[in-house]
């Protein structure tokens, strides 16, 4: 007889991604990892094999059950491909189970997509680490291995969600907001625009730090100040909305490689909080420190674990929990005019660094989107959008110039006009 | 490295057009040094153009067909039943590509299907009673068969459509209560087909009752 395929649930931040996936908003984020050489496929594609025996649970597939969707072990074999689709192309097909993640080449860079439902920033970045390092050992025999990650495999594959759930807790109420939206036309086949920004992170801090902030705060008030320089008058009477997803592993002790993150949502009125770079820092870093509290972002992980354990919520089937969850996250979408995420630091050990450019990482969005992680001296924002117009980009990068920040920038804009020719012309 | 002196960036990629405010570049590219690969707009694929013609065709069928028959009225409505039978062929058609990818989820889904149109159309015409008399029984029957042989030559794992053909059964034994409440009027179908169903049943709980077990639990996990 054949053996009995392992299975696991969601976890909670997992649940809404599956029914809320569409061709317009993928849920897929993709981590690049930068190289000084060429990449070679081959031994990436060994390197994917060996890192895929440390995380099986990133060998699963997503299923549907009557109640909820589940993760069911499969034998696939993924395979690295030379970068051929759009970014964050859809991964997840209701009809046709396979691998939630995808890992493509393209000259120097090392490509890692992945369904939000497997995990999120933290849990797949140490994921491409790993590979990565075994890419690096098996290319260029580069010693030693990475020692600052060792979760075992059930802390790697844990519901970090429902261990810190806590039935008692008072759930804070949320503020729900009518936010400004930028609106435009979009890019052709559901295309989603990326701008790169490589800076100097150390410029950076010092700037925020003359500020007395920190790095989020300073770019997050940064960029609200990019979005209501490109607000009508007439839209000015609401609030700018950033949605910020908070690494929850910061505040509770957990190794998992699946999602542990909570949102939070930083609010700026200019009618009310004032115009002006520093009252919008100043209302900003208040925001942050009001949401960055313990007792608070326990408060979050009840109010989503409360849904989901609810026992009326549980015993309705899938297939109509579908359309609420799709409504719900058709409601939500209007709440926040942009988003902004911070992975924080890559670290590689030193032998291993000299082979890497940077590190960077960004996400289908239908809204604009802030991504940033550094990794040495580099610190690497992008904005990802899937509307044509790329001014808020512009508007959020001179500002940068303009307190002296050098910044080189990539797009992949370009990529999609055919009319001007290709690259290989040039 | 090329620059764009407006935005004050450098651009490692050597764009035509500076990616935040369009403007040509100044500055010599240091080499074709690209991020993204170029990948043009997909246009029409082959399939895509196939099929928006046979959807075309067939709406041409409908409606000269409608035309022919106001124009001439006398054999009655027959146009109606040429409008139904090209809709619910397209319905049909709509599930099985759409369930393509999962074989034995398609199977069953055909079952359903195929079983639903043909009671619509038995009973919008006289209500003879053929479609759960014949259709449902052999449907089931057949693809019970049918998935057992997808499963052997595709070398499905047991779980990844055990669940379908008990569903399946589950379906051959409801044709088979239909005839025990007199809804059925030609016995031969629906006993074969209890028989099949009973066959299939018993095998799947004796040789794979834990694999039934296991995927009846994950199924229903709460």
């Amino acid at each position: 007889m054949a053996q009995s395929k392992q299975w696991s649930r969601l976890d909670n931040a997992a649940k809404i991604f599956p029914p809320t996936t569409s061709r317009r908003d993928t849920k897929v984020f993709r981590f690049v990892c930068e190289l000084t050489q060429p990449v070679d496929g081959a031994v990436l594609q060994r390197a994917l094999e060996r890192a895929l025996e440390e995380f099986p649970l990133y060998r699963s597939v997503l299923k549907k059950g009557l109640f909820w969707h589940y993760f069911e072990e499969s034998g696939m074999q993924p395979q690295v491909m030379e970068e051929k689709l759009p970014v964050c192309a859809p991964i997840y097909n209701a009809d046709k189970p396979g691998p939630l993640f995808r890992v493509s080449c393209y000259k120097r860079r090392i490509n890692l997509e992945i369904f939000h439902a497997l995990a999120d920033g933290t849990g797949a970045l140490q994921f491409l680490r790993a590979m990565v390092f075994t890419y690096l050992a098996m290319r260029y025999g580069v010693p030693g291995r990475l020692a600052d990650y060792d979760a075992a495999r059930d802390q790697k594959n844990l519901d970090a969600f429902y261990q810190y759930y806590d039935k008692t807790k008072n759930v804070p109420s949320v503020k729900r907001y009518r936010a400004y939206r930028i609106r435009g036309e979009k890019l052709p086949d559901n295309r989603l625009g990326i701008t790169e920004g490589f800076l100097s992170a150390k410029a950076v801090l010092e700037q925020a730090h003359e500020h007395s902030a920190t790095l989020s705060e300073f770019l997050v008030a940064l960029f609200i100040c990019s979005i209501y320089d490109g607000m009508a008058v007439r839209e000015r009477i609401r609030p700018v909305v950033v949605t910020v997803p908070v690494d929850l592993r910061r505040f509770f002790s957990a190794q998992t490689a699946r999602n542990f993150f909570g949102v939070i949502q930083i609010a700026h009125n200019f009618r009310k909080n004032g115009q002006g770079f520093d009252s919008v820092l100043a209302h900003v870093k208040q925001s942050f420190e009001r949401h960055l509290t313990k007792e608070n972002l326990h408060g979050i992980i009840s109010r989503y674990s409360a849904i989901e354990n609810n026992a009326l919520v549980k015993a309705i089937p899938l297939l109509i929990k579908i359309p609420f969850f799709r409504l719900a996250g058709w409601w939500a979408n209007g709440e926040d005019t942009a988003a902004f995420s911070n992975v924080g630091r890559v670290t590689m050990p030193p032998e291993a660094a000299g082979h890497i450019r940077l590190f960077d990482v960004f996400l289908s969005t239908r809204r604009p989107q802030l991504c940033l992680c550094s990794f040495g001296d580099t610190l690497a924002v992008s904005l990802s959008s899937p509307l044509r117009d790329t001014g808020l980009q512009r508007r959020f990068f001179r500002r940068l110039t303009e307190i002296g920040i050098p910044v080189q920038v990539v797009s992949n804009l370009e990529q999609s006009s055919g009319e001007e020719g290709t690259h290989a012309s040039v | 490295m090329l620059r764009c002196e407006h935005c004050n960036i450098d651009l490692p990629d050597a764009p035509k057009r500076c990616p935040l405010c369009q403007s040509t570049p100044t500055g010599e590219a240091a080499g074709s040094d690209y991020r993204f690969p170029v990948l043009p707009t997909s246009g029409k694929t082959v399939s895509r153009i196939l099929l928006a013609w046979i959807a075309f065709g067939s709406v041409c069928a409908a409606a000269v067909c409608v035309t022919i028959n106001l124009t001439l009225p006398a054999g009655g409505w027959w146009s109606l039943f040429v409008v139904a039978g090209i809709a619910s062929l397209w319905a049909d058609f709509a599930i099985m590509i759409k369930k393509r990818k999962n074989l034995p989820k398609g199977i069953l889904w055909q079952v359903a299907a195929v079983f639903l149109i043909a009671y619509a159309w038995d009973r919008f015409t006289g209500f003879y009673g053929w479609s759960v008399d014949y259709v449902l029984p052999i449907l089931c029957t057949c693809a019970m068969i049918g998935m057992t042989l997808v499963a052997k030559i595709r070398r499905l794992h047991i779980q990844d459509y055990i669940l379908y053909l008990v569903m399946d059964c589950i379906l051959g034994l409801v044709s088979f209560a239909l005839l025990l409440a007199d809804a059925v009027r030609v016995a031969i179908p629906s006993a074969i087909c209890f028989g099949a169903s009973i066959i299939f049943l018993a095998a799947l709980l004796f040789f794979e009752g834990k694999a039934l077990w296991a995927e009846i639990q994950r199924r229903l996990h709460l």
